[in-house]
């Protein structure tokens, strides 16, 4: 089948009413949940996850998709406005975002944020259609050490990555190995740290340990001090950008897209990473760099279409290779899972109008979300109004019943409630959450990768030398680990990392 | 390096140490036929080396000056929730969906930023009613009923 049929294919899937529902209420979702600080995408999946069942499988991931892209272009409506990030990704629109509301010029900023994501969402999207058949074959040909090679490049690669001191980075991504293995071992059976509690035989679940990490984490870290948050109280208009924002941002735009497609492909890569990087190129190419921070609008446009290109580009690994880049990803594979799916190289020949439904539904919801975001915009201002006394004890509840809901355990509601203090603690003490939940989700496949290229090589490290994409893979994590030894990098990390610690 | 990464980093190796020690209980098998103990050691070995690292660092840091992370922090709200919540999974079952809502809301009500009884109590009834409708009802997900399984909730 050529591409065009695919297409097709996807379309005659994503187009029935029923699938045309839940990619709304997934756009409506995800765009709610990424205004809100707190609950995050992968919250809102857990939540939802559940209804999924009574739904086909196409119809609940089309959904699930949705709030994960949804939540991105929310993310900035905070922002923008309120000085705090709905999303991670959404870290750095503060910076020019916010100071432009402040300039009075909200309304150019939302609608840029918005127009921008649209372009970058939708060119992540054609990029998927495109590449996703390609790599599917190629990874047909993957074996044990090809697996574990990428996944020690994306582990080391978001401890590259991570804002703080590398060598932290590294500490949380042995501790999310190690809490990865909690559960019986599928080798021998035997069980592993479980202390004798059964709830642990199966694991550690993974909604309660994301959402104890982020959202609970979340909500000690704003409840710990008397804020005072200052929202943007004036009527918002001009949201359409003029000539003259367009052909400020146009190039913000598109390097945007190409930097948040390629940095959504790499594990441990992800939307919060692809803004950072997509701030600092705007910075470079910008003639006036000392004027980012002030209210620049290409620091709004670019980082913004970098998180949702990100969004496309992170589904790539997942639906071809079935490696989950990020923790909101692994949620969807698990969903994909129970639903009888499994994604990876088979899935495109094996469900195929699941896997092009769900992509070309991704171009349907990112027109949705520009409509939501847009003229609906209003909606989500007065949202922001609800103080925060009110709104947190609803997203704990929220969190509380998303982690109990998917096992009907109250094991699991504990398990939430330990790492949303050790994420609160990780957070005091500068350790970032990121790389534990990225190791977490990879460990168990890193784990069986490892142990079946040993059983096979009969215990020889050679075996990964001989295949060119495990070494390949294997000698580029070795640089990223040696990189910050070189001198001038080690100042440009350091540079970065203290104008991400001014923000904050 | 700061100086308040000795503690923490000390932690960590701790972790790590009992990590190993449990690895070798398990049975770290050999190369050519890994057992269950295998990469539990590895990232064990992995943790207690990076820690103590940055313990390492920190104790060699010129910079003495202990940077306050805790200061301004409003102990007894973040207390609060975690206290609250666990009390909330104590009674989960017993007290029964619908009712555990409505305590836990009303306590977090109440008990960081203060609000007046009538609104707090008001606020977590239709909450919680709200959300047994949504959850319970509507997405049909299975709650305990706990006291109020008698009036057939």
């Amino acid at each position: 089948m050529g591409v065009l049929d695919n297409i097709l294919l996807g379309f005659s899937v994503a187009l029935q009413p029923i699938n045309l529902f839940y990619c709304l209420i997934g756009c409506l979702t995800g765009t709610l949940v990424g205004v809100l600080p707190g609950i995050g995408p992968a919250g809102a999946i857990a939540l939802l996850l559940p209804t999924t069942f009574h739904a086909s499988p196409a119809s609940g991931v089309i959904m699930l998709a949705a709030i994960y892209y949804g939540a991105q272009y929310g993310g900035s409506t905070t922002s923008i406005l309120v000085n705090i990030p709905g999303e991670a990704s959404s870290v750095v629109t503060c910076l020019d975002g916010y100071q432009m509301a402040r300039q009075g010029r909200a309304g150019p900023a939302l609608g840029m944020s918005a127009m921008g994501s649209f372009i970058a969402g939708t060119f992540s999207v054609v990029l998927l259609t495109f590449l996703a058949p390609l790599l599917a074959n190629v990874a047909l040909d993957f074996g044990p050490p090809e697996y574990f090679g990428l996944m020690v490049l994306g582990m080391v690669t978001v401890t590259f990555l991570t804002s703080g001191s590398m060598l932290k980075g590294m500490v949380t991504l042995f501790a999310g190995v190690i809490f990865s293995c909690v559960g019986l071992d599928v080798v021998s059976g035997s069980p592993r740290l479980t202390f004798q509690i059964q709830e642990l035989f199966d694991g550690l679940g993974l909604v309660p340990v994301v959402m104890g990490l982020f959202g609970i984490s979340e909500i000690l870290i704003n409840i710990e001090k008397k804020i005072r948050r200052d929202i943007y109280d004036q009527r918002i208009e001009n949201l359409l950008p003029t000539v003259k924002d367009w052909s400020a941002c146009k190039w913000s735009i598109v390097r945007g897209s190409v930097i948040g497609f390629f940095f959504g492909i790499l594990p441990g890569g992800g939307a919060v990473l692809s803004s950072f990087a997509s701030y600092a190129v705007e910075k470079k190419f910008s003639s006036h760099p000392e004027r980012f921070g002030t209210g620049m609008i290409e620091g709004v446009a670019g980082p913004e279409s970098a998180n949702n290109s990100a969004t496309g580009g992170a589904m790539v690994p997942m639906l071809t290779l079935g490696i989950p880049p990020n923790a909101v990803l692994a949620m969807l594979l698990g969903a994909l899972m129970i639903h009888g799916t499994p994604p990876g190289p088979l899935m495109m020949k094996q469900h195929p109008q699941l896997f092009w439904g769900i992509i070309t539904s991704m171009y349907l919801g990112n027109a949705m979300c520009l409509i939501l975001n847009l003229p609906l915009i209003g909606i989500w201002v007065r949202l922001l109004k609800i103080p925060y006394k009110i709104l947190f004890p609803l997203i704990l509840l929220f969190c509380l019943i998303g982690s109990y809901t998917v096992n009907n355990s109250a094991v699991d509601m504990v398990t939430m409630m330990i790492f949303g203090v050790l994420g609160y603690f990780m957070r005091k003490y500068g350790y970032e959450t990121a790389p534990l939940a990225l190791a977490f989700v990879l460990g168990p496949l890193m784990e069986m990768s490892l142990r079946q290229s040993l059983r096979m090589s009969d215990g020889s490290f050679r075996i990964f030398l001989k295949s060119p994409i495990a070494v390949t893979c294997l000698i580029l994590a070795l640089m990223l680990l040696l990189l910050p030894l070189i001198p001038i990098l080690r100042r440009k990390r350091k540079d970065i990392i203290q104008t991400e610690e001014e923000r904050q | 390096m700061k100086q308040h990464d000795k503690s923490s980093s000390i932690l960590w190796l701790l972790f790590g140490v009992f990590i190993i020690y449990s690895a070798f209980k398990l049975g770290v098998g050999s190369l050519g036929d890994p057992g269950a103990g295998f990469f539990l050691l590895v990232a064990g070995c992995g943790l207690c080396l990076t820690s103590a690292l940055i313990c390492l660092q920190a104790v060699l840091s010129k910079e003495q000056k202990r940077e306050a992370i805790f200061s301004g922090v409003i102990w007894h709200r973040p207390a609060v929730i975690i206290v609250a919540v666990f009390l909330y999974i104590l009674f989960f079952y017993k007290l029964g969906f619908i009712l555990v809502n409505f305590l836990l809301l009303v306590v977090l009500f109440k008990g960081i930023e203060t609000q007046r009884w009538r609104v707090a109590i008001l606020t977590s009834a239709l909450a919680s009613i709200a959300i047994w409708v949504v959850f319970a009802y509507w997405l049909e997900c299975q709650f305990p009923a706990g006291v109020l399984r008698a009036i057939g909730v």
